[in-house]
């Protein structure tokens, strides 16, 4: 079992959805604010400048190992404009998983 | 703690000690019930004639035989047509019946204002302080209301009835008696403390549902200069302040027939300090107190950098800032036209036309000019610039045309723009809302108008001055700078001098004092949190899942 973290450009999060519906159970999203190799958000208000964290969306998704490349391909592919700060995706083991209704292992 | 307790025993000392006389002198009697307001001596034609001809006493006059001659007709006629003089008198109370209606709900349109106060200023504070502006906001209703209740109306309209008499509401002569000061040289009003006795009117209480929603007017516009650090005690104190004195004190001397209101009559200075709806009277006034108390209590934290910068405090939501401008605009409707204190007064169709056009010239040269500036425009500062507009015409919009309000209202939104640059950059004092720009600037700006604009098609015989004849033109009213006044240009820029000066420097000595004795500013990790909790124990957005519990 894996935890696959995609943060992405919010514009892309219904095509995204719409793409990996068939790979997963499950999807969790979250609105974030991130600052990357593109740099922050540039904004003006009332005549002051200021740099601040760029919206971003952070997809949460846990799986099996074996759908873990097909995923991956699908986020990588969906989710690219080819502009920098397109996102990053980072995987990392899940040890155990439980469905709160039943209480019992999702295999 | 102990000199709070005795500052607060010595204040309400004072109060009863000054209001223990005046309510218990005689005066002619009041009328509750409103049968007695309105009747024949009230119809009057649409140039201000009256039908009712009265007995001239003055024997030496040298018209005094034609007025006896029209006297005798008069009551020749009178006497011969009973019936007529019975419907006069039905005119009469019907008239006042319009005016009172006309009054009355331009009024609950500017108490609507509050609502559009609360929302713009909310809207561009940070999310962090919204819940502790929200209860600003309220209380500035709540208690600047009752200390208005109390004394301010007295204090301001105490003695209206000597010289600047209501007639489009019945006159009020029950509320006839300055504190201080004499007819011409009027300082202080003193009837209707605690709206009882003399204040316990119909026609008096008309003008006081009008005439308070002013004055919270100016009380909340301190809100936006000095939200997201003040303490909710120091508020209170600085609201009861504008509704008792600040506020009622140079209310009373434009339109509560005091000085300023005489000059023309006293100093020859044209129709003595004109203010219609009140540039300077409740917006200079209330933009002024703000800037004193903002430069007291300092900028908000982490407003300039280390280098000394201004930096961004982003507004958090625009959607309140633009509802919020738009239901000052609907409020302003009745802030303005209503002033007229009566529909019979057909001028009110020009008001409400100048009132608009000043409004979308204010935000479209602001709008436009902080596009040229900074290369995009900003919401918040069109707002704004709307404002500005509309602060600027409240003073000039019954004595100026059209195609002026249009200048007025354009020009207002450049003052408006560098005003917020020039405070944030320049003389460094934080104003999250830009309310002294707003309102102290553009109030100053407005009242000049006047004597540059002013038309002279309306206003004749305002405040006692050229009832026949002004500048050699019979029915010639107020008149500014380009028309050919040189005296009410004067007097219009020494009035609103006067006015900024005086409500900066009085709110200035008085809270310098408060801040003396105990720190008017939270504390710097409330101010870091945000003022919701560390304040009121309340966040003005609460997760939902904290509310949701079953159990």
């Amino acid at each position: 079992m894996k935890l696959i973290q995609c943060i992405v450009r919010p514009g892309k999060l219904d095509d995204l959805v719409n793409a990996l519906r068939q790979f997963t159970t499950g999807i969790t999203a979250r609105e974030i604010r991130t600052w990357g190799t593109e740099g922050g958000w540039h904004g003006t208000y009332r005549g002051v400048e200021y740099d601040t964290l760029m919206p971003r969306v952070l997809l949460d998704i846990v799986t099996d190992d074996t759908w873990v490349d097909d995923i991956i391909r699908i986020v990588a592919e969906t989710g690219r404009t080819g502009e920098s700060g397109d996102g990053s995706i980072h995987v990392m083991p899940v040890d155990e998983s439980y469905h709160v209704r039943t209480g019992f292992m999702d295999s | 703690m102990i000199r709070t307790r005795i500052a607060a025993l010595l204040l309400v000392a004072f109060v009863f000690g000054v209001l223990a006389v005046p309510i218990f002198a005689q005066g002619p009697a009041p009328d509750p019930a409103g049968i007695a307001t309105g009747d024949k001596g009230a119809v009057v034609d649409g140039g201000g004639n009256s039908f009712v001809v009265s007995e001239p006493s003055d024997k030496a006059a040298p018209d005094y035989a034609k007025k006896k001659k029209d006297y005798d007709d008069f009551k020749a006629q009178a006497d011969k047509e009973p019936l007529a003089m019975k419907l006069a008198d039905t005119v009469g109370h019907v008239r006042i019946g319009t005016n009172f209606s006309w009054t009355l709900l331009t009024g609950y349109l500017v108490l609507f204002m509050q609502a559009g106060f609360a929302l713009l200023t909310c809207g561009l504070i940070r999310k962090k302080n919204a819940g502790h502006l929200m209860m600003l906001n309220f209380a500035a209703y709540v208690f600047a209301f009752l200390a208005y209740w109390a004394v301010g109306f007295a204090f301001q309209f105490g003695a209206v009835a000597v010289n600047a008499a209501p007639t489009n509401l019945g006159g009020t002569p029950t509320l006839n008696h300055f504190l201080l000061g004499n007819s011409q040289w009027g300082l202080l009003g003193g009837r209707g403390f605690f709206m009882s006795g003399a204040g316990y009117d119909a026609g008096s209480l008309c003008l006081t549902l009008f005439e308070v929603v002013f004055m919270e007017t100016a009380g909340y516009i301190i809100v936006g200069a000095i939200c997201e650090r003040i303490t909710f005690w120091a508020f209170l104190l600085c609201e009861l302040f504008v509704g008792a004195l600040l506020y009622p004190i140079f209310g009373g001397w434009v339109w509560g027939g005091g000085w300023m209101s005489q000059l023309g009559s006293t100093m020859g200075l044209g129709h003595g300090y004109v203010d219609f709806a009140g540039s300077t009277v409740v917006h200079a006034v209330g933009g002024f107190c703000a800037m004193a108390l903002a430069v007291i209590l300092g900028a908000r934290l982490g407003k300039y950098g280390p280098d000394g910068k201004p930096r961004a405090f982003p507004a958090h939501n625009l959607v309140f800032v633009v509802s919020g401008t738009f239901i000052l605009l609907f409020g302003w409707m009745g802030f303005n036209p209503g002033s007229t204190l009566g529909a019979s007064d057909l001028r009110i169709a020009v008001v409400a036309v100048n009132t608009n056009l000043a409004a979308v010239a204010g935000s479209a040269s602001a709008l436009l000019l902080w596009y040229l500036m900074f290369k995009k425009p900003d919401i918040t500062m069109a707002c704004n610039g709307m404002l500005a507009g509309l602060v600027a015409i409240t003073a000039p919009c019954a004595f100026v045309n059209p195609t002026s309000s249009v200048i007025i209202g354009a020009c207002a939104g450049v003052i408006v723009c560098l005003g917020v640059i020039f405070n944030e950059r320049v003389i460094k004092v934080d104003d999250p809302c830009g309310a002294i720009s707003v309102h102290g600037y553009c109030g100053w700006f407005g009242a000049v108008c006047v004597g540059i604009f002013a038309d002279g098609t309306y206003g004749a015989g305002w405040n006692g001055v050229g009832a026949s004849t002004y500048l050699g033109t019979a029915g010639q009213g107020v008149t500014g700078l380009l028309y050919g006044d040189m005296q009410q240009f004067k007097v219009q820029l020494g009035g609103a001098t006067l006015c900024i000066v005086y409500a900066f420097v009085a709110t200035f000595v008085v809270f310098s004092i408060v801040n003396k004795i105990k720190s008017m500013r939270v504390s710097r990790e409330a101010e870091l949190e945000g003022l919701d909790v560390p304040e009121f124990g309340q966040l003005c957005y609460p997760e939902d899942s904290y509310e949701t519990s079953e159990s």
